[in-house]
């Protein structure tokens, strides 16, 4: 019964559940059922028929089930074909597969995924809120007016909007006001430019 | 595989429950509640109040445990809190503070 | 390129032209050079690799392997294939990213969730 295998991997089998924190320094499959949070350095993968709802944190996350909440990755994050996801991503490298169903933001920060030292989470998390994505010379997005603070990105926002939004009086009825509510921060441009 | 298996390295703050057995290797700190076994092992550590099928310790248990079966605490394991089940054995080796309660 | 209506040429515009405005129709577009303001399409829009789209996309499909930013809303499918570097908000039926794409913003397809869960939302 208790093979060695046993003490490489973390199994959450269909029909457990667990509330509350999961942290940890290997990998984790989740086939039954996690609410709260997830906290890796390795890889959490979560399996047809799993359900996470859970901030997470980890190197690289998997989904083929259904997930619920933020994720943060400090090196990929694969939506498969059978994943549900609601909730914000980031990470350097994310993927989505045809078949997948996703809503929320994805943030990917600038390129050179590695296997996170503290430090590294660290700087990634300060530069995540800046989209630092690269594009032509006459693409660049203006500066921002200031990146997100960290703490956000692990605070549930699926629903809610960037702190950075708020160019000119809430009141003023634009068209495109409400659309643009939870547009990331350079849409701004867009707005006044519009006007 | 169809168990749970909390790997040496896993640090669960909360609660367990399931239809599984369940084994730990880790640290489980909160309340766990299986319809089957749970497997304490070695270098595990867990401070929960347990409800199980079964238990078996090798690691260190410190909470209060009810099983409906029987809790066995096998040599080098440790359990610390109140133990009802109608069957109980404790290894050579072990070690074991707190109440029994062995009426059904 | 495997273009599936091959009696209907797609619009092609190269690399060297520069479009402002506002384009509609009913016809494959391809841009491999620039475009700039809104593009409203029932059929498909492809961004080839170099070109460059900074507008809002309405369409039936979108492909992207250049540069795009601009919401972007699609009947079918959007697919950002593998260098391609996005910015702006995604509505679409289904949304690919594939690995080596670039891409941030929000993407809002519909998710089917087991019913004790709830999204927030």
């Amino acid at each position: 019964m208790a093979d060695k295998s046993l003490d490489k991997e973390t199994v959450i089998a269909a029909g457990t559940r667990i509330v509350g924190g999961v942290r940890g320094e290997e990998d984790l499959t989740v086939k039954g059922r996690i609410d709260g949070h997830i906290e890796l350095t390795e890889t959490l993968t979560i399996e047809p028929g799993g359900v996470v709802q859970a901030q997470i944190e980890v190197k690289s996350l998997i989904v083929n089930g259904v997930l619920v909440g933020n994720a943060r990755a400090s090196g990929s994050i694969r939506l498969g074909e059978k994943a549900r996801v609601v909730g914000d991503l980031s990470a350097p490298r994310i993927t989505v597969a045809a078949g997948a169903a996703f809503r929320g933001k994805i943030e990917m920060g600038e390129g050179g995924a590695r296997p996170a030292d503290k430090q590294q989470v660290a700087d990634q998390a300060a530069s995540a809120g800046a989209a630092a994505i690269k594009l032509p010379p006459r693409l660049a997005p203006p500066s921002r007016a200031g990146a997100a603070p960290t703490a956000t990105l692990l605070a549930p926002r699926v629903a809610t909007a960037p702190p950075t939004r708020s160019s000119g009086p809430p009141s003023l009825p634009r068209p495109d006001a409400v659309g643009v509510a939870s547009a990331p921060a350079w849409s701004k441009k867009k707005q006044l430019r519009r006007r | 595989m169809a168990n749970t298996s909390i790997g040496s390295s896993i640090v669960i703050d909360g609660e367990i429950t399931g239809e599984e057995a369940l084994t730990i290797l880790g640290s489980v700190k909160g309340r766990i509640a299986v319809a089957q076994s749970v497997v304490v092992e070695a270098g595990a550590t867990v401070e929960a109040t347990i409800e199980a099928q079964s238990l078996a310790v090798s690691g260190r248990v410190i909470g209060n445990v009810v099983a409906r079966d029987r809790v066995e605490v096998r040599p080098n394991g440790r359990l610390l809190g109140d133990v009802k089940a109608p069957r109980i054995a404790i290894a050579d080796g072990a070690s074991f503070k707190g109440n029994v309660d062995m009426d059904v | 390129m495997a273009e599936k209506n091959s009696d209907k040429e797609p619009c092609l515009i190269g690399s060297k032209i520069a479009i402002k405005g506002h384009i509609s129709g009913s016809q494959d577009l391809v841009v491999q050079g620039r475009v700039e303001g809104r593009v409203e399409l029932t059929h498909k829009l492809t961004v080839d690799d170099g070109g460059t789209v900074e507008a809002d996309v309405e369409v039936g499909e979108l492909a992207v392997r250049g540069a795009l930013r601009g919401d972007m809303v699609a009947n079918k499918v959007v697919v950002l294939h593998a260098g391609a570097q996005v910015a702006g908000n995604i509505k679409a039926a289904r949304v690919v990213i594939e690995d080596g794409a670039r891409y941030s913003g929000s993407v809002e397809m519909d998710v089917e969730l087991p019913a004790d869960i709830k999204a927030k939302g």
